[in-house]
């Protein structure tokens, strides 16, 4: 079986997606707080809804990534066969 | 949810100081003395020791200012298992030989409706205080006699109105009197039951006498028995009597050996339009007993103690917009605007009127209230008067069914009480 290597490089550019799909979120939540009027605590009691939502974001988009890794791969290698 | 107890309630209530529970229940005004009369004793005979007359009578006999003197019934059952918890009671058999005891200050009835009114006014003519089970009286005529009775004996007049005493009521009613819910809408009052109220009898001579409630000549059924009590409230919470009822009921299931109604359904109407319903069916009891108080900004259910608000907090403004950016990529395009929606019940789960569960339905703290007065002397105020009105609303009731048609209070048999004026004395 093959080893598979992750590189630093590639662990921090997962965690910086990561971080800026929570961020996304963060900020959606203050908007949504201001545009709904409603408490303001709830930048922090809304965290959670915030957590699942950078989680599912980011979830997403490692399946459109990977998805379009794979098909640019196929394509390739139907190029060199060529 | 941790049990509440009589004296924690008291002065969880504010009533030593004479704070809102006073003014929502002047009856707990029995209690004012309570630290003065420790050592002093009521001594009450029972008449009628049936199963409600056991029931008052256990909590009697654990109270230390009661001394249980005495019992009085025909029937053996009744006695035997009476002296089981009052063994030191003396019997009778006859309740008039028992108010010529002069051992006995006070007296609790607890017999069929058609007998309470010859008992109460004998017992009021033997000079004792009476407890008279609800309802006071088979007729208004009755009960307007016994109420005129009460006043000229100056003896303490209780009716087993129990809700007065329960701690679920009391505290909703102060919700309802302080404006938290705005204006009272409506009242929804319901009784149902999936039983024929029958209790096995050792002969079938017997049956009139054991099952009492089933027959015309003994009781008004529904109305009396279980009406009564949540009529009541409506009063309490409107601080008005009603004047006008309508209604109708049948016997529609319980068709054996039955001559009160098993299914009934009352409309009462305030002054000023207000209504409180009342239903009660014996072959479904889904949906139970409760008194639902319904108000422009909240509903109350004292049975179940609980309260609910008409407006539900938002959602947190991020599953708002969660929820507005899925209806915009998803959602139908509407037709016929938000009208169309169909009108479902709320489903919100409300609040606890009480963070503990009370140790009873006020039944054990009403008969303490009463013992308490019997040593004062001193009558609560207004006890006898919602008692009269929660008998007189009932018989209405039960009078504008059998008649099939709409009644007025009758004037003749207005007490000076809430907005009712006496205009003429009674014909």
């Amino acid at each position: 079986m093959k080893d598979i290597i992750i590189s630093s490089k590639r662990i921090k550019k997962e965690l910086n997606t990561l971080i800026v799909c929570f961020l996304i979120g963060f900020i959606a939540n203050v908007g949504a707080v201001f545009y709904y009027k409603t408490a303001v605590s709830e930048i922090f009691t809304s965290l959670h809804y915030v957590l699942i939502f950078g989680a599912v974001t980011y979830s997403l988009w490692s399946i459109i990534k990977t998805t379009i890794l794979l098909i640019i791969k196929v394509i390739k290698k139907n190029k060199a066969d060529n | 949810m941790k049990n509440i107890d009589r004296r924690q309630f008291i002065k969880e209530m504010g009533m030593i100081s004479g704070g809102v529970l006073l003014a929502t229940s002047p009856w707990f005004s029995a209690f004012s003395d309570q630290k003065k009369t420790v050592g002093s004793k009521a001594r009450i005979a029972i008449i009628g020791p049936g199963s409600r007359g056991q029931l008052l009578l256990s909590f009697l006999a654990k109270n230390p200012k009661v001394e249980i003197v005495a019992i009085a019934d025909i029937y053996q059952p009744s006695i035997d298992a009476a002296l089981k918890i009052a063994p030191k009671a003396k019997v009778y058999k006859n309740y008039k030989s028992l108010l010529e005891d002069k051992n006995i200050d006070a007296v609790v009835i607890s017999t069929p409706l058609d007998k309470h009114y010859q008992m109460v006014m004998d017992a009021f003519d033997a000079g004792k205080h009476v407890f008279c089970e609800k309802s006071i009286a088979y007729s208004l005529e009755h009960t307007y006699t016994i109420y005129q009775k009460y006043l000229s004996s100056k003896k303490i007049f209780f009716v087993g109105q129990q809700r007065l005493f329960d701690p679920r009521y009391i505290h909703a009613i102060q919700m309802v009197h302080s404006g938290e819910f705005g204006d009272i809408s409506g009242f929804r009052t319901f009784w149902h039951r999936n039983n024929d109220w029958r209790r096995p009898v050792p002969s079938a001579n017997m049956d009139e006498y054991i099952n009492w409630r089933l027959y015309k000549a003994h009781s008004k059924g529904i109305m009396t028995e279980l009406a009564c009590h949540q009529l009541q409230i409506g009063t309490w919470a409107m601080r008005e009597i009603p004047n006008k009822v309508m209604g109708h009921g049948a016997i529609t299931f319980w068709k054996e050996k039955r001559e009160v109604y098993d299914n009934v359904s009352c409309i009462y109407v305030f002054d000023n339009g207000v209504k409180m319903n009342y239903d009660s069916v014996l072959s479904n009891k889904f949906y139970g007993l409760e008194e639902q108080i319904l108000c422009h900004k909240g509903t109350i259910e004292p049975e179940k103690s609980k309260y609910y608000y008409e407006e539900i907090p938002p959602a947190p403004a991020f599953l708002q917009m969660v929820n507005d950016v899925e209806n915009a990529m998803f959602g139908a395009i509407p037709f016929a605007g938000t009208s169309w929606v169909p009108e479902t019940a709320n489903t919100n789960n409300g609040h606890y009127l009480l963070d503990k569960k009370p140790e009873s339905d006020g039944t054990s703290l009403m008969l303490e209230a009463f013992a308490e007065a019997v040593i004062t002397q001193k009558q609560p105020a207004l006890i006898a008067e919602e008692g009269y009105y929660a008998t007189a609303l009932s018989l209405l009731g039960h009078q504008a069914m059998e008649e099939e048609r709409v009644l007025i209070f009758p004037d003749e048999f207005k007490l000076d009480y809430l907005n009712h004026k006496k205009t003429s004395s009674k014909v």
